[in-house]
C-alpha cells in the first residue's frame, strides 16, 4: 500500500516537471519571427584559432571546423530592447542553424559549445570567450544588455591561462 | 580444481584485471560482451529464479542512463526535439546506454567478486603487503558489533537503575550515562587485547602465521593466461581501437584487431565459469561410479 502511494506521488511530480518544460520539435524551434528593428549589432563568432592548433583538436572534430574558422560571419543582426549578448547569440544561432550548449539557469547562462566545438576541445586551455567593443567580458553572458551600435566578438582562444 | 577455491591473490588479480578492463574500455561491443560474462558467472554463482530480478535491475540503471544523459549533454548531430531550447540528440540517447552499460557490467563484477572474495581473504591478502592495517581493520571488524551489543547492555542496566522516570531529560542523561560507561570499556578492552598480543608477540619479525590458502599450479596457469592477453588488450586501449566516439557523430571501430582482442579477453574472462562447469561434471561423473 505505501509503495503504491510513494510510486503514485513520484509519477505525479515526474508529470508535473516535464509538463513545465517546453518541448519543441524540430521544425518549430527553427522557426524564428522576423524582427523588424532599427536598432542592430555587429556580431561575429570566430574559431580560426583552431586552424593553428590543428593538432591539439579532438578527434574527429576536423570537418565541423568552417572554412577560414568563421562560424556566423560578420554582419549586422537587428536587436530588441532589453536583448542580451545570450539571447542575439541564439536567435542568431536558430536562423543559421548552428548548434548551441550552454549551462546554466536563468541569469546566469555561459557557452559550452557552439557548432561542436566544446571547452576543452584543443587543449586544455581552450575556451569560448566573447568581446564587447574590444573588451574581453566574463563567461557569463546573459548579464550584459546590448546598445544599439556595439560590436560582439566569440572567438575561440587555444591558451587561455585563466582556465583551470 | 575450482576458481572459487583458488588463491586469493589470483582471484584478486583476476577481478582487477576485469573491472579494469569495463572501465577503461569505451566500445559497446566489448562491454557488452563483457556484461554478458559477467552475467553468466552470477547465474551460476546464484543458480536460482532471483538472477531475473537482477537483470530488471540493471536493465533499469541502462534505461535511467540513456535517459538522464540526453537531459545533461546537448552534443550530438541529429536531433531528434528540443527541451526548454535545448537538443535531445540520438547521440546523447546512444552515448547514455553505453554509460549505462558499462555501470551495470561494472556492478555485476563487483557482486560476482563478493561472492567469491570474504572479508578473510581480504585481510589475508593485506597482510602480505600492509600487516600492520590488517591488523587494525580485523580489530575494527571484530570491534564494532561486540561495541553495539556491549551498548545495549549498558543501556538497558541503567534503564533498570532508572526505572519509572518517563520523562524525555532522563532518557537523555542515561544515554549520555550509558555512552560514557561505553567509551570507558572500550578504552580498557582495547588496552587488555593491545597487551594480549604484545604478550603473544605480534609485531617482532620472524613471527609466522596460519594460512589456509596454498599457490597451486592451477594459479599459475591462470596467472600467465592472464599475462599473455594483458598486452594484447593494453595495446588495443592505448592505440585507441577500443575507443569509440561518440561526439558529434558517433564512429564506433570495428577493426580486425578490436575483435579478435575482445574475444580472446572474453574467453579469458570465462574462466571461472568454465573451471566451476568442469568441476561440476567432474564430480557427477564420480559420484554415478560409486
Amino acid at each position: 500500500m505505501k509503495k503504491i502511494f510513494i510510486s503514485i506521488v513520484t509519477a505525479a511530480v515526474l508529470l508535473l516537471l516535464t509538463g513545465c518544460a517546453k518541448i519543441q520539435s524540430k521544425d518549430e524551434f527553427y522557426s524564428t519571427e522576423q524582427i523588424e528593428s532599427d536598432k542592430s549589432v555587429l556580431m561575429s563568432v570566430n574559431c580560426s584559432e583552431i586552424l593553428e592548433n590543428m593538432d591539439s583538436l579532438d578527434s574527429g572534430l576536423e570537418e565541423y571546423i568552417p572554412e577560414y574558422g568563421l562560424v556566423v560571419e560578420d554582419k549586422a543582426y537587428p536587436i530588441k530592447d532589453g536583448d542580451t549578448v545570450y539571447d542575439l547569440l541564439i536567435r542568431v544561432a536558430k536562423e543559421n542553424k548552428i548548434q548551441i550548449e550552454s549551462k546554466g539557469f536563468f541569469g546566469n547562462r555561459e557557452i559550452e559549445g557552439i557548432n561542436y566545438i566544446y571547452n576543452s576541445s584543443c587543449g586544455k586551455g581552450s575556451r569560448w570567450i566573447y568581446k564587447v567593443n574590444g573588451e574581453i567580458q566574463q563567461p557569463v553572458c546573459s548579464d550584459y544588455k546590448l546598445k544599439d551600435g556595439d560590436i560582439v566578438q566569440w572567438i575561440y582562444v587555444c591558451n587561455d591561462k585563466r582556465s583551470d | 580444481m575450482n576458481f572459487s577455491e583458488s588463491h586469493p591473490a589470483t582471484q584478486f588479480i583476476f577481478f582487477s584485471a576485469s573491472i579494469c578492463s569495463v572501465i577503461l574500455n569505451r566500445n559497446p561491443f566489448f562491454l557488452f560482451f563483457s556484461f554478458a560474462v559477467a552475467f553468466i558467472y552470477r547465474f551460476f554463482q546464484l543458480k536460482h529464479i532471483k538472477i531475473v530480478k537482477e537483470l530488471l535491475c540493471y536493465i533499469f540503471i541502462t534505461i535511467l542512463f540513456a535517459v538522464l544523459i540526453p537531459l545533461v549533454s546537448h552534443n550530438g548531430k541529429t536531433v531528434l526535439f528540443f527541451i526548454d531550447d535545448n537538443a535531445v540528440t540520438r547521440e546523447a540517447i546512444i552515448l547514455g546506454l553505453c554509460t549505462g552499460l558499462e555501470i551495470s557490467s561494472a556492478i555485476c563484477w563487483f557482486s560476482c567478486m563478493s561472492r567469491v572474495m570474504s572479508g578473510e581473504k581480504i585481510i589475508y591478502l593485506m597482510s602480505g603487503i600492509f600487516p600492520r592495517l590488517a591488523v587494525f581493520i580485523s580489530g575494527i571488524m571484530k570491534l564494532i558489533p561486540l561495541a553495539k551489543k556491549q551498548y545495549l547492555n549498558i543501556y538497558r542496566s541503567q534503564e533498570c537503575i532508572y526505572s519509572g522516570y518517563k520523562s524525555l531529560w532522563k532518557r537523555i542523561y542515561i544515554v549520555i550515562r550509558s555512552f560514557s560507561a561505553l567509551i570507558t570499556w572500550l578504552i580498557e578492552s582495547t588496552a587488555d587485547s593491545a597487551d594480549s598480543m604484545y604478550a603473544r608477540g605480534y609485531g617482532l619479525s620472524g613471527r609466522s602465521s596460519f594460512s589456509i590458502y596454498r599457490f597451486r599450479r592451477f594459479d599459475v596457469v591462470i596467472l600467465a593466461v592472464i599475462a599473455y592477453m594483458l598486452p594484447f588488450t593494453a595495446a588495443s586501449v592505448i592505440y585507441q581501437t577500443a575507443g569509440a566516439v561518440f561526439y558529434p557523430e558517433t564512429v564506433i571501430p570495428l577493426s580486425a584487431a578490436n575483435i579478435l582482442t575482445s574475444l580472446l579477453w572474453t574467453i579469458l574472462m570465462l574462466i571461472p565459469v568454465i573451471t566451476e562447469i568442469c568441476e561440476e561434471y567432474k564430480w557427477k561423473l564420480l559420484r554415478s561410479k560409486i
